[in-house]
């Protein structure tokens, strides 16, 4: 399989050439464009329940796209995006996993299991849904955000504010806090962040949908 | 043979293997500075086995530091320096528990007790969210009741005719002057209830349907249907005088528009749950809808048979006719063996408990209640019933042709 991201950062739109018995998983409607003879699949994410879970409790597709080159055919081509804009990022799992936020799933290689887990009363007062997607396995995974990612490695306590956060490493447990006194909190207009603790990777992006929103409605009334 | 075995059995009761876990290390030895590993424990220190074959051993000894939490609030993290071993099987902390390191020891003890008191504390949590939607589901429930009692209070009557004019385009009644007898006896009875309208629009009427089916049914907007499958097993006036004032109580307690909102609600919540399935949701529409139409709640018969009582005992009409009705309802629903429904299944109350639900009402009544016989050839009209088949009233018109 090659893959290269193009347009990046802010259009950022992944090329997947897929060899004879190759397959890429795609989020529901991620596909821009495909080569003819590939075949598309569609599949629950994670089987019945828990694809129900991830759509209405998760923020989440129903469904994932399993895109195949056939076997004896040539090479075909997917290109994916996703429906904001921003930068992609590849993550090369290896026996790991990782937490994802909704909506930063984008690909994953046909080795990676996508699992929807509980993820704490915390998560689901930043905004962010009572469960998480979690991809564990060994294979690439692609994900998306809004405006550009950056990885850090963080072991201690680190503050993000809510919206900003794409994904952590299961090793990073997530709880809610003021981002500083009661007045500064609400008055400074940072309000509620999440607060990240443990050791291990977490992705940021450096936009927030919640945000640009926000900023888009005082301009619409 | 025998050699070779003996030594491998050796071999093996030598190299004592302890039992292991999946998890994952951090590093700074390591090129990604973290590696997913197979965790072993012995009495003194934590062995991570990574994939290439290479082992990390991490002693345990007082500056080890356990802690509990990560994304799932299970993984379990063991520190030394900057290493960190880590696994979120739920084995792992059963493992360290073979140490002998008094420090280490009494982590674990303090960890077990956080952990009965972080269970104990998210169990407190979901009982309390549990009991809140309980309460809000009950609130629910109680204001959707009130908001539709309202809704129907405040609902012209007018609304209720039109009901009653669309579904009686697909009811197939036949003419008066196909059973006249019945229709006059029908007709009569009805003047006799002298139901009164809470409005000027509803007008009470009578249709007769030619069908088997043991079945009488009101509309909104005061039409009442009798099947002459009924009549059929009819054996006294009166008992037709205790369907017809059951029926009218319906109309009265306006039962029918009821259910008819009850099924809009049930129809949008169908909606609801099934998203964005619409063709799904339309079946399951149509399908409460035709439902309520035909069918109303237990709660709803025992008011109308309550009600049905005041009419009878007001038009002076012995109310026994209920109980031989009743036991009419119940020989159809043995023969049918839908007696082996349970009753908080059925549409209806069982006929047993209507029957005496009507027999206390009897007894409460005054000793000296004079009631006025119903004047009418009724063997003339089980003749004229009799002579159909319960095909619509084809076969009765054949009849009479010939």
């Amino acid at each position: 399989m090659k893959t290269e991201i193009k347009n990046a950062t802010s259009f950022a739109t992944l090329f997947v050439t897929l060899a004879p018995g190759e397959t890429v998983v795609a989020e529901a409607q991620a596909m821009a464009s495909r080569s003819s003879h590939l075949h598309m699949t569609t599949h629950f994410a994670g089987g019945l329940f828990r694809a129900l879970i991830r759509r209405f409790l998760g923020k989440e597709s129903l469904f994932v796209n399993h895109f195949t080159c056939p076997q004896g055919a040539l090479e075909g081509e997917v290109v994916l995006t996703q429906p904001f804009l921003g930068d992609m990022l590849k993550i090369d799992l290896n026996d790991d996993s990782i937490c994802l936020q909704p909506g930063a799933f984008v690909a994953c290689g046909s080795g990676v299991r996508l699992r929807v887990n509980w993820a704490g009363f915390a998560s689901f007062f930043n905004g962010d849904g009572l469960f998480r997607l979690e991809a564990s396995g060994v294979g690439p995974l692609w994900v998306g955000g809004f405006g550009g990612i950056s990885v850090r490695e963080m072991d201690g306590e680190f503050v993000v504010d809510s919206g900003h956060l794409l994904g952590y490493a299961p090793t990073v447990g997530l709880s809610m806090a003021l981002a500083g006194g009661i007045f500064s909190s609400f008055f400074g207009g940072e309000g509620i962040v999440t607060k990240l603790r443990g050791r291990g990777r977490v992705l940021l992006q450096s936009r927030s949908l919640k945000g640009m929103a926000h900023w888009t409605n005082g301009y619409l009334t | 043979m025998f050699g070779i075995f003996t030594e491998r059995l050796i071999v093996f009761h030598v190299m004592i293997i302890p039992p292991s876990c999946l998890g994952g290390i951090f590093s700074p030895q390591l090129p990604d500075r973290r590696a997913s590993a197979t965790i072993a424990v012995t009495s003194n220190e934590i062995i991570a086995g990574l994939a290439d074959g290479s082992q990390h051993h991490m002693p345990l000894d007082h500056t080890l530091r356990l802690e509990v939490g990560g994304a799932s609030g299970r993984m379990v993290m063991c520190r030394h320096g900057d290493v960190m071993i880590y696994s979120e099987d739920p084995h792992f902390l059963g493992l360290l528990q073979a140490c002998d390191e008094p420090h280490v020891r009494s982590q674990l003890t303090c960890l077990e007790a956080n952990k009965k008191r972080h269970r104990r504390m998210m169990g407190l949590i979901w009982t309390s969210v549990l009991a809140t939607l309980f309460v809000l589901a009950g609130l629910a429930w109680w204001s959707a009741k009130r908001a539709l009692h309202l809704a129907i209070t405040h609902m012209p009557y007018t609304v209720d005719v039109m009901l009653e004019k669309s579904a009686m385009g697909s009811v197939n009644a036949v003419s008066a002057e196909q059973y006249p007898k019945t229709m006059a006896l029908l007709n009569s009875l009805l003047k006799q209830l002298k139901p009164e309208s809470k409005d000027k629009a509803i007008q009470y009427k009578i249709a007769l349907v030619d069908s088997a089916e043991i079945n009488a049914f009101a509309l909104p907007g005061g039409q009442v249907v009798v099947f002459t499958g009924l009549l059929r097993d009819m054996t006294s006036p009166e008992q037709l005088a205790a369907t017809l004032a059951h029926e009218v109580s319906h109309v009265d307690l306006r039962h029918g528009t009821e259910r008819l909102l009850l099924s809009m609600g049930a129809f949008t919540a169908a909606r609801i749950l099934l998203g964005d399935i619409s063709a799904g949701a339309d079946v399951v529409g149509s399908l409460v809808t035709s439902g309520a139409m035909n069918n109303y709640s237990q709660k709803q018969e025992d008011e109308a048979d309550e009600e049905g009582f005041k009419h009878l005992i007001k038009a002076k009409i012995d109310p026994k006719g209920f109980i031989s009705l009743f036991d009419i309802f119940d020989k159809a629903m043995k023969e049918h063996h839908l007696d082996k429904i349970p009753e908080w299944l059925g549409t209806h109350p069982e006929p047993k408990s209507r029957i005496e639900h009507v027999q206390s009402l009897i007894k409460a009544l005054p000793k000296d209640m004079a009631y006025h016989p119903i004047d009418v050839d009724f063997a003339a009209v089980k003749l004229e019933v009799s002579r159909c088949r319960g095909d619509g009233g084809t076969a009765c018109q054949r009849e009479e042709k010939q």
